[in-house]
């Protein structure tokens, strides 16, 4: 079903929360696709939707045009992020070839991407309306929402009298912090605990500190940021350690108020 | 042989007597040293709590106090060897306060004594140790020793407690010119001494690329080595052209490493270069640099006569975003002939595989898609391979 | 026995006997004495350089080495023939080494078990197309397994080829300057390739090969791929083995490199420089051996070249290993050696003994290595013969016999002791008391019956190169045998 809407004023945001949030609350994910462009008619969003089909027939979505705001809007039936996505790659075939795509893409899918509240919705919507950058791509949506304050710690590091060191010093600024001496053990713990930060060495028996972050992104929650603390000093070490995700990255020697301060600023 | 057997017999006491000698000593060495391990075993208890304050304390203005114990001689050289760990995993103020403390211990004027010992052994062991207490006054005492000793492990113990110790840059300078004249190539090990120095260590290395003299050339290139500073590039940027074939390579990789930018006559030149392994280096610099500019020569790289550039390329353009896999998809599909495209494909197809099994991450996600619907677009449909929903 | 006897009687047969016994005699003295001189020079060298080399490793900082941007990486080569059982844990404790930038290339000889199987699923590999270099010919590759998560990991699978030949595909693929052969059932410490990457950067140009110190594991307590508890073996044939190991790496190695004539460095754990090794060729295959095999060939390469050189040892970098434990297996590793140490010495050695050429390497290692071991099981039973010649022509008394010995009994076992005094001097890894009485005595009960069955497995592996060499055609199966 394509509906055009023009003349009317439209809120946009308030629409698409009451769709989503229905697919989202039925256990239906639900994927949404914004688009900027401009001039868009009927006849456009019709032939859009027969090429769409033609593309993908296993397609059921229903395109929107804000006319208002020269958003479009496509919305895809229990679809994830993944399929999600690469629609969009179709679509955005489609709307540059025919010259109306004004700005950025933005992809996202509930709840994948994160709690469909009218908060994140309005934030989806603004990203395309009000982008940081004008160029076209597709960007793919992120919860924004702030994590929580980090309360318990878990240090993971072979050496004892470091371990013992960091534990002793961030118990004292009140964290609630336990030990690992190896992967194993971090990961055991992990799943146990669900600890707020981890610290870990990144040269571990058993598990090393990569293996470590892989598994934990592999495990999907939200929480466990990882501060590396190592005596590697190559820069690949770095490269390879932030792009496993890691929230930051000390080098040994190092200096204990900055690993505080660091923390710290984790949480802002 | 029957002469000679008075001579066997005495040779046999005198044997016999060496044996003696020989097991002896071991077992002397060996009950001193389980002996000295059960001291500190004992020791590690005793200092648990001392430990604990100093811990504690490392932040504080306070002064560090000395243990409320006495030590002989064993448990004082284990406290020593605990707090050498500590300095070196603390810096700043922490690291600051574990000095005076060992000065506070009589540690260092200890050490300085040893170092004018006539026991060579003395020595070394006292220069190591003066060392990781970064004890400045020493310095020109150990350059002495560092000037007379010939050539072996030792002597970068001496000089890596040169360097810990260092005052300024005059020092040094003064270490790296005296461990020059041995006309030994080390400089991997030397810029990991220098590293240890409390001095500005970028203008030190970039100083000796600019200096013309081939040995401190190449010290300074070990030097900067991890380095991303742009200043490095322009330090470097003579030596792109070294007829010394290491030095060239060495000059390449760093230059872009930490060149933010690449003027073109210099990509021109690097991309075109008669030697393989810079034609590599420039590959897969200019797939970390991730920038659009570059996808022509990316492209041209893939009909390079060497196939490990072939291969650095089509891995660098699948990286390269959407534009990168267009290009890289409609490479493959001009070469399919020659041969080449079919081993770009597999290349392509590989990439897919690999990223199919990580999409639980963003990023990961947008690629593949990227890649797949790039795939489909260019080559026959039916050939798919791969179809997640 | 007639016959002997109407010999016996005849005077002038006799005394040309006792001229000929009389002469040997002499020959064998000398013979003793040079190679028991060449033992005490080589000792006094290695208990001479153990502080020096104490103080080299005692304060060096290996932990600050071992983060550091500057340490060079180093490809290890792993080979692995039917390890089904051990691969995976021993892989995985490579692949945990405290040592800045490496990869482990593990290359399957064509297994018959399911060595390719546990690798490919522990570690979830899948197929890549790699570029390879073809500076070495090897047997064909059927393909190369790497998984990105798992990024310093690689694995060759390639049809059966030998030991040699595996660790050539190895060179093919690595990617760094600097290539370390490991052995797939040998234990490495987690420091033991950063010490060795110390050795080798005091002085990169020359040092064209490290080897490192192994020592044996039975009956010590691992855990997690460490060794937790150092014990003294058990068992007779590892116990015998270890003082052995103690004797040759402690007594003797650390000398042969302080002269710069060390012959070999152990196939177990060694460091080369790549581009010196493809230039003799890689290693050489069809026959065991190729680890002294490619350490002679780096000595031939850089003396004829003129180029200095080094070949140096590390007794702090520690590799453990799993010693034959039952008698079956132990002959038939030494049988090997002997098998493997005689090749050498005809393909290699004779063209370079003796000749000033060859330096120390020609003029004291290989005269020592063909005179004192490859043929020292001929003279050892020349010699037997001879006193029993004595003794039947009551040339000598036993006093005499006896005396000498003694003397050289006492002059071997003093070697013995010196290499534990190195040990206890400046590694002492044996904490316990009990241990060093069992070290004295084993390195006592060496002289009662292993060495002399070491001599025997010697010649029956000379025997075997002989036999084998008429058939030149059906290769023996290289396999890693325990």
């Amino acid at each position: 079903m394509a509906v055009f809407m023009r003349d009317q004023v439209v809120d946009l945001n308030q629409d698409l929360f009451k769709f989503v949030s229905f697919k989202c609350v039925n256990g239906l994910a639900c994927g949404v696709i914004l688009a900027r462009c401009a001039n868009l008619n009927q006849k456009v969003l019709d032939s859009l939707k027969n090429y769409m089909n033609k593309q993908q027939p296993e397609l059921s979505a229903q395109y929107v045009y804000d006319d208002q705001n020269q958003v479009l809007s496509v919305i895809l039936d229990n679809w994830k992020l993944s399929a999600t996505h690469y629609t969009s790659l179709i679509l955005k075939d489609f709307l540059q070839d025919h010259h109306f795509l004004e700005g950025p893409i933005v992809v996202a899918s509930f709840p994948e991407s994160g709690e469909p509240s009218s908060f994140n919705l309005s934030q989806l919507v603004g990203s395309v309306t009000h982008p940081k950058k004008d160029s076209k791509d597709i960007r793919i949506f992120t919860d924004q929402s702030t994590g929580e304050e980090i309360q318990s710690i878990l240090v993971v590091d072979t050496d004892e009298v470091m371990r013992e060191f960091v534990r002793l010093r961030l118990e004292l600024q009140g964290y609630a912090v336990s030990e690992a001496k190896d992967g194993h053990e971090a990961l055991e713990k992990y799943s146990l605990m669900n600890p707020d930060l981890i610290i870990t060495e990144l040269n571990l028996p058993i598990l090393d500190g990569y293996q470590l972050m892989n598994q934990i992104n592999k495990r999907d929650s939200k929480s466990g940021k990882v501060i590396v603390l190592t005596d590697k000093h190559l820069s690949s070490h770095m490269n390879r350690a932030f792009e496993l995700g890691a929230a930051d990255y000390i080098t040994k020697p190092f200096s204990i108020s900055e690993l505080t301060w660091r923390i710290k600023k984790l949480n802002a | 042989m029957f002469t000679n057997l008075n001579l066997a017999i005495y040779f046999l006491y005198v044997l016999v007597l060496l044996n003696v000698v020989f097991i002896a000593a071991i077992y002397i060495i060996k009950m001193k040293n389980i002996r000295k391990q059960q001291m500190i075993d004992r020791f590690q208890w005793k200092f648990r709590d001392y430990l604990t304050y100093l811990q504690v304390n490392l932040e504080g203005k306070e002064r560090l106090r000395v243990p409320p114990f006495s030590m002989n001689a064993v448990e004082k050289a284990a406290l020593q060897e605990r707090l050498n760990e500590m300095i070196d995993s603390f810096t700043g103020g922490p690291s600051q306060k574990l000095l005076e403390l060992c000065d506070d211990l009589g540690f260092v004027t200890k050490h300085m004594n040893r170092l004018q010992s006539r026991s060579y052994r003395v020595k070394v062991d006292a220069a190591y140790h003066l060392g990781c207490m970064r004890v400045k006054e020493a310095v020109p005492g150990l350059l002495q020793f560092l000037e007379t000793h010939k050539y072996n492990s030792a002597l970068f113990v001496i000089a890596r407690a040169i360097a810990r110790c260092a005052r300024d840059e005059l020092d040094v300078r003064v270490m790296v010119s005296t461990l020059m004249m041995h006309k030994k190539e080390f400089s991997d090990l030397l810029a990991d001494i220098i590293q240890e120095a409390n001095v500005d260590h970028a203008a030190l290395f970039g100083e000796y690329l600019q200096s013309g003299n081939p040995a401190l050339v190449r010290l300074g290139l070990a030097g900067v080595k991890d380095y991303h500073d742009p200043r490095v590039a322009s330090a470097v940027y003579r030596l792109l052209d070294s007829k010394d074939k290491e030095v060239q390579r060495k000059a390449v990789h760093i230059y872009l490493k930490s060149a933010h930018f690449l003027p073109r006559n210099v990509l021109n030149k690097l991309i075109r270069h008669e030697r393989v392994d810079i034609r590599l280096l420039t590959i897969r610099a200019l797939t970390e640099l991730k920038n659009h500019a570059y996808l022509n020569e990316m492209k041209e790289a893939l009909m390079d006569p060497d196939r490990r550039v072939m291969y650095a390329s089509a891995v660098g353009l699948l990286e390269l975003g959407n534009e990168g896999v267009e290009v890289l998809c409609g490479s493959a599909l001009e070469m399919k002939g020659a041969g080449r495209g079919e081993v770009i494909q597999g290349i392509i197809e590989d990439e897919i595989k690999n990223l199919s099994t990580k999409l639980h991450d963003v990023e990961h996600l947008a690629r593949y898609n990227a890649i797949m619907y790039t795939y489909e677009k260019t080559f026959d449909k039916n050939k798919r391979i791969y179809r997640i929903v | 026995m007639r016959i002997i006897e109407y010999y016996l009687q005849q005077d002038s047969w006799l005394n040309l006997l006792r001229e000929f016994l009389l002469g040997y005699g002499y020959l064998a003295m000398f013979y003793v004495i040079a190679v028991t001189a060449i033992y005490f020079l080589i000792f006094g060298l290695s208990i001479r350089h153990t502080l020096p080399l104490k103080r080299g490793f005692q304060y060096n900082s290996i932990k600050k080495l071992s983060g550091s941007e500057h340490v060079p990486p180093v490809s290890l080569l792993v080979p692995a023939y039917n390890e089904e059982l051990t691969i995976k844990e021993n892989v995985r404790s490579l692949l945990a080494l405290n040592y800045p930038e490496y990869e482990v290339i593990v290359i399957n000889d064509g297994s018959k078990d399911d060595t390719f199987q546990v690798l490919v699923e522990e570690f979830q590999l899948k197929k890549i197309s790699a570029i390879v270099s073809d500076a070495i010919k090897t047997s064909k590759v059927r393909g190369i397994y790497h998984n990105p998560e798992y990024p310093q990991l690689y694995f060759i699978d390639k049809e059966n080829g030998g030991k040699a030949d595996a660790l050539n595909a190895g060179i093919n693929l690595s990617h760094y300057p600097l290539i370390s052969t490991i052995d797939a059932d040998s234990l490495l410490e987690k420091d033991a390739l950063t010490r060795i990457a110390r050795v080798y950067m005091e002085n990169p140009e020359d040092t064209v090969a490290v080897g490192g110190n192994v020592r044996i594991v039975n009956s010590c307590t691992v855990e997690d791929g460490i060794v937790k508890d150092v014990t003294f073996p058990k068992k007779l044939l590892p116990a015998l083995q270890n003082v052995e190991y103690i004797k040759a790496f402690l007594g003797g190695r650390i000398g042969w490199s302080a002269v710069n004539g060390l012959i070999i460095v152990s196939g177990a754990f060694g460091v080369f420089q790549k581009e010196k090794v493809i230039a003799v060729g890689g290693y050489r295959g069809g026959y065991p051996g190729e680890d002294m095999n490619i350490v002679i060939k780096l000595h031939r390469y850089c003396l004829e070249n003129e180029i200095p050189y080094r070949v140096a040892f590390c007794p702090d970098a520690v590799c453990w290993t799993q010693a034959p434990d039952t008698y079956r297996i132990l002959s038939s590793q030494r049988k090997r050696w002997g098998r493997g140490n005689l090749k050498n010495m005809v393909e290699e050695g004779f063209s370079m003994v003796f000749r000033p050429r060859y330096k120390v390497f020609g003029m004291l290692t290989l005269p020592y290595n063909i005179l004192f071991e490859t043929l020292n099981p001929y003279f050892r039973i020349s010699g037997m013969l001879a006193i029993l010649g004595y003794w039947l022509l009551n040339m000598t008394e036993w006093k005499t016999l006896v005396v000498f010995g003694l003397v050289n009994f006492l002059s071997c076992f003093i070697l013995s002791l010196g290499a534990l005094y190195i040990e206890e001097t400046a590694f002492s890894r044996y904490p316990k008391l009990s241990d060093l009485n069992k070290m004295l005595l084993y390195s006592f009960l060496m002289f009662i019956g292993y060495r002399q069955i070491g001599v025997l497995w010697r010649l029956m592996g000379h025997i075997d190169f002989f036999r084998n060499n008429n058939t030149w055609g059906t290769m023996v199966r290289t396999n890693f045998n325990k």
